[in-house]
């Protein structure tokens, strides 16, 4: 589903992301974890084409991603870790203008939208300008936006971030169903919990290289570690942690 | 705190003026250099020789209408900057976390914006005023009570500004009154050349018309005499703090207690599922994101007026814009020079907005050329029937032949379509995002661009009818035969830019462009 192989990104001198390798196959949940500024949103911007890498290489669907390729666009979908919606449409606006560039059956959208946003509850909000809209409830509509063209593909930045904990665990719940009926999700976050529940592999970036990357038994590789000991060891961490107990 | 709170804020605007490019730099030291050699000049010239010559009876009713002027015009631009610094500006939140007294920080705001944008304004007017009048009395102490007089009008400005915007807050949201304050100050930018073109015209009759009010400024601005100066002076003291306390406290109060956010009038459409073609959804969105906010028709409405600038220019000053010319050919002039300018500027504008939201329309499964389609669509359904309802009511008001309308119709129509595609190349040349100033989209190449042209086009407007039009029997007549060349050309022209323009812009929307994010 996606093959990435030497892929660099430099900003001037700067090395945001230091040729990395790895796959995500089809019908996986693929968990993408690192500290902040560890280069994790720069892949998942490159993986959609958002920026372009320095070097490299990137498979989707078999074929280089090109963001002019309209073709792979239908197929996947995007949740950025901002919900930068334009605010002066109502939510059932912002998501009629979504299945119309998607071209979406009028009956099966009305169908996942009604679901959708019963199960997020937003559905009494649709009619409100989305600029009135929390932060929690915009996530819950650009996740909407995201799942309701039943992507092939989804890419999920820091979902759960303004998620309520009922949310949260129908997000979980909904992302466990959609793998299952073999769709591939590529997920970064913070939330090492959520990684640790879902994941089916997991891939840890650290300073613009990859750490390890493996299922989460592969992982701990017999320890009894928890993800956030292996975590904290593979980006320093620990260190920070033994050096703060030392200054104590 | 408050020197803190003073110190702290001009040093953020000097650390602003240190990082300008050099292009900034070069714009700010051409418009100094046309303030100092010219505006300034020509207002002493103006003020001087009616204040020093004008009949006695004149001098307070010419008084009382320069202050109105300075109050209306100075309050309506100050409101933009009031929402810009107390509305959007989230340093407000912070500084109200830091162990300051609230009454501290809005104080120095308002000292900021009273030294930063009324009293250099004030002063140059108190100077202005206070000399000629000191000339014609040869009283020095018209200098310093002129001065006193301005400084209290600039404290009143700054009040009407504070109580304009929290008048409206109690009706509307912040947010909403926002906008509206926004597309008020759009308004306000083009307000200052219609009271001095047109008010100017009619200055005369309007002071003629005014009763006598003698009572208010003599003794003190004119004919001056030591009671009356220390009476005067002692009651604008009075009332500048009484000002400056009232207003204070009631920013201070309306903060403290949230008034200025509590009303949130909520807009709650129906939920109708459609699924339309994409480019029907992008010009919807468009639409939709234009017409409910002022912000938006702050940007382009004001764009709207000129073709009434270019008739007031055409027929108040012939000779410097072509001759005496005719009402058919003023419309057919009009009409062409003012959808040149509208359709330019405002395709620019509404091209550069989508710069706000790049990586999502990046992201959407549609291509450039759907979007740019699309996009130009949209300009021709926001300008093109606006610019047909300005041409009929120019008709009414200068009332020229019907066959004269039709031309102006079609001319306009075929000027529109063939400008867009220029006007929306320019917009994605080099587009501007700024949350604080949405309306700040262009950079300084696009504006310099579009300034120039709508700078020739004023000097041409006059003599553009010259192409289509011929001498008979002593009168300007329209050439049929050189208008429908002009219309056939630019039909020919509208069709190839429409389609190589609409191209290069859905090419750069593929391959990106250089977007400035600002504040």
């Amino acid at each position: 589903m996606i093959e990435v192989s030497q892929l660099s990104k430099k900003y001037g001198d700067k090395i945001a992301v230091n040729d990395i390798d790895f796959n995500v196959k089809s019908g996986e949940l693929f968990a993408y974890l690192g500290p902040n500024g560890s280069g994790k949103s720069t892949t998942i911007k490159m993986l959609t084409g958002l920026v372009e890498p320095t070097s490299g290489m990137i498979e989707i669907f078999g074929s280089k991603m090109d963001l002019n390729q309209v073709d792979i666009k239908r197929r996947m979908s995007f949740v950025p870790d901002t919900p930068d919606i334009m605010g002066k449409l109502t939510g059932s606006e912002y998501l009629n203008f979504i299945a119309s560039v998607y071209q979406m059956d009028e009956v099966v959208y009305e169908n996942k939208r009604d679901e959708l946003t019963k199960m997020f509850e937003i559905d009494q909000a649709l009619g409100t300008l989305v600029e009135e809209y929390s932060h929690g409830m915009r996530q819950k509509l650009v996740l909407t936006a995201a799942l309701m063209h039943s992507p092939e593909l989804l890419f999920l930045d820091e979902p759960t971030v303004g998620l309520d904990p009922k949310s949260n665990r129908l997000l979980k719940d909904y992302l466990k169903a959609y793998v299952k009926a073999g769709n591939t999700v590529f997920l970064t976050t913070h939330t090492l919990s959520l990684a640790e529940e879902i994941a089916d592999r997991i891939c840890i970036i650290y300073n613009g290289e990859i750490k390890i990357t493996g299922t989460l038994e592969e992982l701990k590789d017999g320890s009894q570690g928890s993800l956030e000991d292996i975590f904290l060891s593979l980006t320093g961490g620990e260190k920070e942690d033994a050096k703060a107990d030392t200054e104590a | 705190m408050l020197k803190q709170i003073l110190k702290l804020e001009t040093k953020s605007k000097i650390n602003y003026l240190k990082a300008l490019d050099t292009s900034k730099i070069l714009v700010y030291v051409i418009l100094a250099f046309i303030i100092m050699m010219v505006l300034l000049p020509m207002m002493w010239m103006l003020m001087s020789t009616f204040f020093i010559n004008a009949e006695e009876s004149l001098i307070p009713k010419a008084l009382i209408l320069l202050s109105l002027a300075v109050l209306i015009i100075h309050a309506l631009f100050l409101v933009n900057g009031i929402i810009k610094e107390m509305f959007m500006d989230k340093n407000i939140e912070s500084y109200l976390l830091l162990p300051i007294k609230p009454t501290h920080l809005f104080t120095a705001k308002m000292i900021i914006q009273y030294g930063f944008k009324v009293f250099p304004i004030n002063l140059i007017l108190a100077v202005i005023v206070g000399a000629a009048l000191t000339i014609r009395y040869s009283h020095p102490v018209i200098l310093l009570n002129s001065l006193m007089y301005f400084v209290a009008l600039g404290v009143l400005t700054i009040a009407v500004s504070y109580g304009l915007v929290f008048l409206v807050t109690k009706i509307s949201s912040a947010k909403r009154v926002g906008e509206i304050l926004t597309l008020v100050g759009g308004f306000a930018s083009v307000l200052p050349f219609f009271i001095m073109t047109i008010g100017g015209q009619y200055l005369i009759q309007t002071i003629e018309m005014m009763p006598e009010i003698n009572f208010l400024y003599a003794g003190y601005l004119y004919k001056p005499s030591l009671i009356m100066t220390i009476v005067v002076n002692i009651a604008l003291v009075l009332l500048i703090t009484a000002l400056v306390r009232l207003t204070v406290s009631s920013v201070t109060q309306a903060f403290i207690k949230g008034n200025v956010n509590d009303n949130v009038n909520r807009y709650h459409g129906s939920v109708k599922t459609t699924v339309d073609h994409p480019i029907k959804s992008l010009i919807k969105k468009d639409l939709k994101l234009t017409f409910r906010d002022f912000k938006e028709w702050s940007v382009v409405l004001p764009q709207y007026l000129f073709p009434f600038i270019f008739l007031y220019l055409v027929a108040a000053n012939p000779v410097m814009f072509g001759g005496v010319l005719n009402p058919d050919q003023v419309i057919i002039a009009i009409g062409f020079a003012g959808a040149v300018m509208i359709s330019l500027f405002v395709s620019a504008m509404n091209t550069a907005r989508d710069a706000s939201h790049y990586q999502f329309l990046k992201l959407l499964p549609v291509n450039g050329l759907t979007l740019m389609r699309a996009k130009y669509l949209y300009n021709v359904i926001t300008i093109l029937p606006v610019y047909v309802v300005l041409s009929v009511v120019i008709y009414f008001i200068i009332t020229p032949t019907l066959a004269a309308l039709m031309y102006t119709i079609i001319l306009s129509i075929l000027t529109v379509l063939t400008v867009i595609p220029i006007g929306m190349v320019i917009g994605l040349m080099s587009p501007v995002v700024s949350k604080k100033s949405p309306a700040n989209r262009l950079d300084t190449a696009s504006n310099v661009i579009i300034t120039t042209t709508i700078f020739v086009l004023v000097l041409a407007v006059g003599r553009i009818s010259s192409l289509v039009f011929e001498v008979v029997d002593g009168n300007n007549v329209i050439n049929h035969q050189a208008m429908f060349t002009l219309l056939i050309s630019l039909t020919v022209l509208c069709l190839v830019l429409a389609y190589f323009c609409i191209r290069k812009t859905a090419k750069k929307h593929n391959e990106g462009y250089k977007i400035t994010y600002k504040d």
